[in-house]
């Protein structure tokens, strides 16, 4: 899989411009405070990233503001590769550590 | 279901819970929409489905459900496991019986909710009330399977359950005044409110929103506009959160036809006359988000 950052960008904005069915998106531009997307699509985009990148989305990044534009949410998967190549962490459910 | 509602999750404002446990027949859509608000404010829940493998699908799909809730705009109250662990899932009726309150949600259909109001009507002691979670079904019509119609009630809330903050509430013929104060408070544990109207065929909300999603359908099956220019109209000219068509296929378009179909029956009207598309859909098997596929293509989870 190329993980650079160019590559995880156009991946983002592919997924989001098909689920969301966008004709075009910046990779600047707001998706939630625009209103191109609401937080249910935070859901699935996620899950997403989850699938196709080796990382977690813990609590405290449970944010929509996290995921508020392709820049941001490529920064995100960047900066988490980059603290989880040791052990992964789970994936079964009740893994997640809220509160 | 349109999303004119902000998504913040809802908070109950009335702790503890006084109905500790809540009784959930059905665990679809609604089923775990609604098991999942339960857990998040503060109650335990009795899941009951017919099978195994449905159960199981509703346990991903609640621990799914609590782990997003910080999303929108709740503090977590609990994690998934806690949450999992307020719930009894479980294959047995009688469960049902140790439930403070019960909320039905099974399929809309008359026949399979009739012998469901009757059986719950059997297990479930006198003094509690049985909400029919139903977005058409005439509420008297099923009331009158119970012994004690009087503790029955409708009660239709939105998808998705967690997020919407408001339910319409809608007393039988036989209703009593107690049943409808204690499905309030019910709703205000959730941290939700309820608007009372009456009991009419699609009551108030689906009469209006499951015609306009019809002929929203018969614009798309007359070529007349694509769903997405269908949608986008009333998403840009109006400022709908969501256009007809994607509301459909969130709610899915079997419920959406059965819908129709049972204003049709009811009314004895040519307008509530089913778009011949959507019945092509259902039958093809296109039934919106949850199959991944209805007027859009979804992503599966």
């Amino acid at each position: 899989m190329d993980l650079s950052r160019e590559s995880i960008k156009q991946n983002v904005r592919d997924f989001i411009m098909r689920a969301a069915r966008l004709r075009s998106l910046e990779y600047n531009e707001e998706i939630f405070s625009s209103g191109l997307v609401t937080s249910l699509f935070a859901m699935q985009l996620i899950e997403h990233i989850e699938r196709e990148y080796p990382l977690f989305v813990e609590g405290d990044d449970m944010n929509v503001q996290t995921f508020r534009s392709v820049d941001a949410i490529s920064e995100f998967i960047v900066r988490k590769m980059s603290l989880s190549t040791a052990a992964p962490p789970p994936h079964s459910i009740g893994a997640d550590n809220a509160p | 279901m349109d999303g004119a509602s902000p998504l913040t999750l809802c908070e109950s404002r009335n702790t503890p819970a006084k109905y500790k446990t809540v009784g959930v027949l059905g665990a679809g859509v609604m089923g775990c929409g609604l098991t999942s608000a339960l857990v998040m404010t503060g109650h335990h829940a009795v899941l009951v489905d017919i099978s195994p493998s449905i159960l199981e699908a509703a346990q991903t799909e609640i621990s799914r459900s609590v782990r997003f809730q910080k999303l929108h705009g709740a503090a977590p109250t609990l994690n998934s496991r806690e949450a999992l662990q307020r719930v009894e899932f479980t294959l047995k009726m009688e469960a049902l019986g140790r439930a403070d309150f019960v909320v039905e949600n099974v399929t809309e259909d008359w026949h399979i909710k009739g012998d469901c109001i009757r059986r719950l009507d059997e297990i479930v002691t006198l003094d509690k009330v049985i909400a029919v979670n139903t977005s058409a079904i005439s509420i008297t019509r099923i009331a009158a399977r119970a012994r004690a119609p009087g503790r029955v009630i409708g009660l239709h809330l939105m998808n998705p359950v967690p997020l919407k903050s408001t339910a319409e509430v809608i007393p039988g013929y036989h209703t009593t005044l107690e049943t409808i104060d204690r499905t309030l408070e019910f709703l205000r544990g959730l941290g939700k409110e309820g608007i009372v109207v009456k009991d009419s065929p699609g009551f108030v909300s689906n009469r209006v929103l499951m015609l306009a999603v019809n002929e929203a359908a018969f614009l798309v099956y007359e070529g007349v506009a694509t769903a997405e220019d269908a949608d986008a109209i009333f998403k840009r000219c109006f400022g709908h959160k969501m256009g007809m068509l994607e509301t459909a296929d969130l709610i899915g378009l079997d419920t959406v036809l059965r819908s129709i179909e049972v204003l049709y029956e009811s009314f004895n009207d040519p307008k509530y006359r089913p778009c011949p598309l959507l019945k092509t859909m259902v039958n093809a098997g296109l039934l919106g988000c949850k199959s991944g596929r209805g007027f859009y293509r979804y992503e599966q989870s």
